[in-house]
């Protein structure tokens, strides 16, 4: 059956709706602040193939692009034959196509006469899945089941009916079961909801038709992407970009990116990128293709909204054992800041394919610090975790400066309002604002990085960073120069003063502990003498650069000032 | 208050006319001018509309003894960036709290690497911090640093500012610091505008409180400058009576009042028409209604339940949150003048962008090149080319039916007519969804609530809507166009007050919340006594936002007792509500209370809504045209009607198509229409399951 384009717009756009709606409905009702502040979960609905037809315009691309082979493999392993209307799903098994351990997928099957057609997926980063320590995110695990509770494929729901074995061995396994079982709930409710929603556009539009548009969507999103491919000059371009350790050594660790265009096809081929990391700095096959997709739909096609057929253009290549495809048992704690390098260099290498579409590198890493630990209440101690994302700036790009202290890249967790954050953890915050400087000077310079500061008052509480940029400066581009490197500090300007590596397992912190967490900057973007005189003299009246670097990048006179 | 020999006022600026109605306290009668904006004049294109009215009416100036004003002078101010200079205080080290905002990046900007977030209101230099600090409990950690304070205050007289935002970390608990900077800021620049977020938004999350405080400063001189030139303007008429102003929440209040928070304005467009739905169809009998309301660029959608809209406050302007309460009003980039288009690989796209009023769409002739909404309506026989804005835009179908078969049409491979169709049926989904959106996601079922359809593009769609939605009735009120003056010429007062208290409501006694209200019950009382509303007209909502412990936003609970008690009837109930939202509640879950809010609203005298005499005569149409309905095959004759012909009591049955000056309405085959004894149309679709 085929489905005209009126009735495929009206389809395409409601499947979108309803997948939005189901992140809204998440984050309102979720406990933990990495959802309901920082909104670190994304939603989707898939075909009955495990294919993306839908995703939610806030959902994160990482979290989205992974879904498909994870949700696969769960179907394979439970057996299609075995799933049944009213099952939850679950997972977090990087090794069949996810992302780390406290990325936990929910997927429910829908049916319509005994056919699964689709799954609504909800991935959730949750706040703590067991392992090492508070936060379940040391560097420095050596192996996946120090990371946290491992769930293999499982129903938490069979039928409509919750299975309290399954479920209980999961909450027994976290630190904060209370804020584990309300983010559960959250997350299984937005997937009953989106199974409503269905219902009723099948009954609107009937099922056939509803299964041809979404075969469809995924065939129009293709030929958008290969007209855009077909625009760029065939050719082979290479780039590589590295990490600051694996976790565990300081060795640098090299992703390597190879581009190959040929017609409407691209092909990325990852294979000569290190071996995997004794430590937690690796990532599943998915994940780094997830961040070769989200590079290419950026600059290929980033006003429609993607979904599979955005990346069937797109065959990514790894080497099995090898940083961005690690095998068991490895860790993949730190996988966010191995798919930011992927990122990196895949823009990096296809910059001689595509000119002004590219973007110098940003910041470079998810700068993760978690502080958590012990807190002493009126009722007895609570545990405490609050995930600090201390990483943030665009790099250069054709037309425009980086934005200043704002995410990029394939993630899109935001901060937890300095309020919220005192209200709940033991944190006073003592700094929170854009770095001067950091940006790397260019004809459109890289955004400037920022610092949060804040004083421990717990005097249980650990800190451990799983972050990057901390040697490496994030690359400039066609003459830009690099912003500057990250910087962790615990008590600056003091006898005590401690600079952490960008990788540093849970230490103890004494209260009072001050944390000061820097990101980087971004790259340049052109030559940076070629810059506006308006916008330095602009930039040093808005002290996003100082006058200092203003002449000793710019050449900046003060007489030329506005 | 009114009395009841007199006349009052309502004025609604829109984007390209200014709307005044003069209303009849004692009959309700009322008569309307529609004069062009005076871009660079404002209050004088106000005033002249005024006294066109008077003396058509044969009114002297000083029978006028209330005047109600909506404005949109404020938001245009912040969308065309045309605010004072202002500058923010903040803690020293949080200046770009403004800037960085909640550091994600909006939804809009994920793929779109080349664009920028908006750029925010104050400049960097203009930010200036200062050292002091405030805890979570409210108490001062370190005291204000009057040096520094000294540096921001010759900053602020060195660089022009014309207005202050202040905006310190817990301020909504200890606004003693803020207070301070005011005095000095005052003292030394006596003619500075300063807003203090403790006195905007006394809640907690810094960004929203900055972003909303920010807004007020960036807007105040902009509000009083105008107010005060209106005001003078009138009174060189003669005309002293006084003057309120139209809030987004859906109430009015005096100037002295909304200029100390004039951010209270933003967002108000859209509000009149809802006040003015809820009003009407309240009179005629309807009090749970969905307005939709679409215009040239955009659709507004509203929900009002029992007669009241539904309020929020997480509207936003330009990527930064107003955090104070709002109609809900959901806005969608689809209206009359939105581009309908093809792209490369064959997907229909309509809207989000928009041809606006000029060129407009191609059947204006004016230059317009590009398909929209309103070619569509006229290429399927929805609209009388010669009869089209009262006829003073006379409409070219050829035109249209050359762009759209270039733009849509061709590029499908299909022919006009089935492009018509098609785009009929996509735009018709767009706003179900958008229905969707305030209904079914707020746990409302659309089914239990009475459509209302204006503004020119409303009840051109509304028929297919409903159908969509299995909404059993519409209503098209008479004169819908004076929906929105009339909605505020007739307002209540209308005060929100708010205290922050984010513990769990099992560690805060019933005294401490009865001290809370009781202290925004005195403010309440203070407004109200400035405004001259008798005591008897006064009522207090007072409300607790609640949640889960844990959880992140809240839900309204209205106190229906007191709460001297204790708080298990608030607390069942907003486990209820959790589930009706949610899908579930928690009862053993322990909740915590965020915010104590209090609304009060001052009622003012309505004037009487008067049944309409008429004749029971059966309607005739005036003639038939072939028009492509949207659920029937091939072109069909379909009797037209004018809608100034159809009494009270009439009945017809569609399909039909029912004209007024203003708008169009289409009535599909199984629905039947009565005009009720207001004169409003209501349409009734056949219940479900009997649809053909």
């Amino acid at each position: 059956m085929s489905v005209d384009a009126f009735t495929l717009a009206v389809v395409h756009s409601s499947l979108i709706a309803i997948a939005r709606d189901m992140k809204i409905m998440t984050m309102r009702t979720a406990y933990t602040q990495l959802w309901k502040e920082q909104g670190d979960l994304s939603c989707c609905l898939m075909d009955g193939d495990g294919e993306i037809i839908a995703q939610d315009p806030n959902g994160f691309p990482i979290h989205v692009t992974t879904m498909p082979l994870q949700l696969q493999g769960v179907v394979e392993i439970l057996g299609r034959e075995n799933l049944c209307p009213g099952d939850v799903l679950a997972t977090n098994d990087p090794f069949i196509g996810g992302t780390h351990l406290p990325d936990v997928l929910i997927a429910r099957p829908l049916f319509y006469r005994g056919e699964i057609y689709a799954f609504a997926c909800n991935r959730g980063h949750w706040a703590d899945i067991g392992g090492m320590g508070p936060g379940s995110y040391s560097p420095a695990t050596s192996d996946i089941h120090q990371e946290g509770i491992f769930i293999p494929p499982v129903k938490l729901f069979e039928a409509g009916k919750p299975n309290p074995g399954v479920l209980e061995m999961i909450m027994s396994n976290i630190r904060n079961r209370s804020i584990g079982f309300g983010d559960l709930r959250s997350q299984y409710a937005s997937c009953e909801t989106a199974e409503r929603r269905l219902d009723a556009l099948i009954e609107r539009y009937g099922f056939d038709t509803l299964k041809a548009a979404m075969a469809e969507i995924i065939v129009r999103s293709e030929q958008m992407t290969r007209a855009s491919i077909a625009e760029f000059p065939d050719g082979d371009y290479h780039a590589r970009d590295c990490l600051d350790g694996d976790g565990r050594t300081e060795d640098k660790i090299w992703v390597d990116v190879k581009v190959t265009i040929r017609g409407s096809d691209i092909v990325v081929d990852l294979g000569d990128s290190s071996d995997q990391a004794t430590g937690g700095m690796n990532c599943s096959y998915s994940a780094a293709a997830s961040a070769v997709q989200y590079a290419i739909k950026s600059i290929t096609d980033p006003e429609n909204p993607p979904n599979a057929g955005s990346y069937k253009p797109i065959t990514v290549k790894t080497r099995p054992g090898s940083l961005v495809d690690a095998q068991k048992p490895s860790s993949m704690v730190g996988f966010g800041d191995v798919c930011y390098r992927v990122l990196d260099a895949t823009m990096t290498a296809l910059a001689g394919a595509i000119g002004d579409r590219a973007i110098a590198s940003g910041s470079g890493s998810t700068g993760t610090a978690v502080v958590a630990g012990r807190q002493r209440r009126s009722n007895g101690d609570h545990y405490f975790t609050t995930i600090e994302l201390s990483s943030g700036a665009y790099g250069g790009r054709a037309t425009r400066d980086g934005m200043n202290a704002i995410r990029y890249g394939p993630g899109n967790a935001g901060h937890i309002p300095i309020e919220a954050d005192e209200i709940e953890n033991p944190l006073f915050f003592e700094a929170y604002e854009i770095v001067p400087d950091t940006g790397g000077a260019g004809r459109y310079r890289g955004g400037n990085g920022f610092v949060r500061a804040f004083r421990v008052m717990s005097d249980r509480a650990q800190i451990c960073l799983c972050a990057d940029r901390h040697e490496t400066p994030p690359p400039g581009l066609f003459g830009g120069e690099p912003g500057a490197t990250s910087r962790y500090v615990l008590n600056p300007g003091t006898n005590n003063e401690q600079v952490l590596a960008s990788k540093t397992p849970y230490i103890d912190l004494d209260a009072n502990t001050l944390v000061r967490v820097q990101s980087a900057g971004g790259g340049g973007y052109g030559d940076p003498l070629e810059r506006d005189p308006a916008s330095i003299a602009d930039d040093v009246k808005n002290g996003y650069i100082s006058e200092e670097k203003a002449v000793a990048a710019y050449g900046y006179k003060k007489a030329a000032r506005l | 208050m009114t009395d009841s020999s007199g006349y009052r006022i309502g004025i609604d600026v829109g984007g390209t006319f200014t709307d005044v109605v003069l209303i009849s306290n004692e009959t309700g009668d009322v008569s309307v001018a529609k004069v062009l904006n005076r871009h660079d004049d404002r209050a004088e294109t106000v005033v002249s509309g005024i006294e066109r009215l008077l003396g058509e009416a044969d009114v002297e100036p000083a029978d006028i003894d209330w005047i109600s004003h909506g404005t949109t002078i404020t938001t245009n101010a912040v969308i065309e960036r045309k605010g004072a200079r202002t500058a923010l205080i903040t803690n020293k080290g949080f200046r770009d709290i403004l800037e960085i905002g909640r550091f994600a990046r909006p939804a809009e900007l994920i793929y779109r690497v080349h664009e920028d977030k908006p750029t925010p209101l104050v400049p960097r230099y203009l930010r200036l911090g200062v050292s002091c600090r405030v805890d979570r409990h409210g108490d001062v950690v370190s005291e204000l640093d009057e040096l520094e304070l000294a540096q921001a205050i010759a900053a602020i007289r060195e660089e022009g500012v014309e207005s202050v935002a202040v905006c310190f970390l817990f301020s909504f608990l200890n606004p003693s610091h803020e207070e301070r900077v005011r005095e000095s800021l005052s003292a030394a620049l006596p003619d500075l505008d300063i807003v203090l977020s403790s006195e905007i938004l006394r809640e907690f999350r810094e960004f929203p409180r900055t972003a909303t405080t920010v807004f007020a400063a960036y807007v105040a001189p902009v509000l009083r400058t105008y107010i005060s030139d209106l005001v003078g303007r009138l009174a060189d008429s003669d005309i002293t009576c006084p003057l309120y102003i139209f809030q987004s929440n859906g109430g009015v209040a005096q100037p002295d009042i909304v200029m100390r928070n004039p951010a209270l304005t933003l967002l108000s467009g859209p509000a009149g028409a809802v006040v003015g739905a809820a009003q009407l169809c309240g009179q005629a009998g309807y009090r749970d209604l969905i307005t939709m309301d679409i215009g040239g660029t955009s659709l507004d959608v509203c929900l009002i339940r029992n007669s009241v809209a539904e309020a929020t406050t997480t509207r936003e302007i330009d990527m930064f949150p107003v955090g104070i309460p709002m109609l809900d009003v959901h806005t969608i980039g689809a209206g009359g003048g939105s581009i309908v288009r093809i792209d490369d690989v064959g997907r229909v796209k309509v809207g989000p962008d928009s041809m606006g009023a000029s060129p407009g769409p191609a059947c204006y002739g004016l230059g317009g090149e590009q398909a929209t909404l309103t070619d569509i309506n006229l290429l399927m026989g929805l609209l009388d080319p010669t009869t089209f804005a009262n006829g003073e835009v006379p409409l070219d179908r050829a035109r249209a039916e050359a762009v759209v078969a270039s733009e849509v049409a061709g590029p499908l491979g299909v022919d006009v007519n089935a492009a018509a169709i098609g785009v009929y049926a996509v735009a018709t989904n767009q706003i179900a969804e958008a229905i969707r959106t305030v209904t079914v996601e707020r746990g409302s079922d659309p089914r239990d609530y009475a459509l209302v359809a204006f503004g020119g593009g409303g009840p051109l769609h509304a028929a297919a809507v409903a159908r969509e939605l299995g909404v059993g009735q519409i209503i098209v009120p008479r004169h819908p166009g004076l929906f929105s003056a009339r909605g505020i010429a007739t307002a209540d007062f209308n005060h929100d007050y708010t205290q922050s208290v984010v513990r769990p409501i099992a560690e805060v006694s019933a005294d401490e919340v009865n001290a809370a209200f009781t202290a925004l019950e005195g403010q309440a009382a203070n407004d109200l006594d400035a405004e001259d509303v008798p005591t008897d007209r006064r009522a207090l909502a007072p409300a607790l936002d609640l949640r889960y412990l844990g959880q992140t936003t809240e839900i309204t609970v209205p106190l229906t007792g007191a709460v001297a008690v204790g708080f298990d009837d608030v607390v069942g109930q907003f486990h209820e509500l959790h589930e009706r939202l949610y899908t579930y509640g928690v009862p053993d879950e322990p909740v915590e209370l965020v915010n104590v809010r209090l609304r009060a609203v001052g009622g003012v005298d309505k004037p009487p809504l008067r049944p309409a005499k008429g004749a029971g005569k059966a309607p005739e149409p005036i003639g038939q045209r072939p028009v492509l309905l949207p659920d029937v095959e091939g072109v069909q004759p379909v009797p037209i009607y004018r809608r100034d012909q159809l009494a009270p009591g009439a009945r017809l049955g569609g399909p039909a198509i029912i004209e007024e000056a203003s708008s169009t309405m289409l009535v599909l085959a199984d629905m039947e229409v009565t005009i009720d004894r207001f004169e409003n149309m209501i349409i009734t679709l056949p219940p479900i399951g009997q649809s053909s």
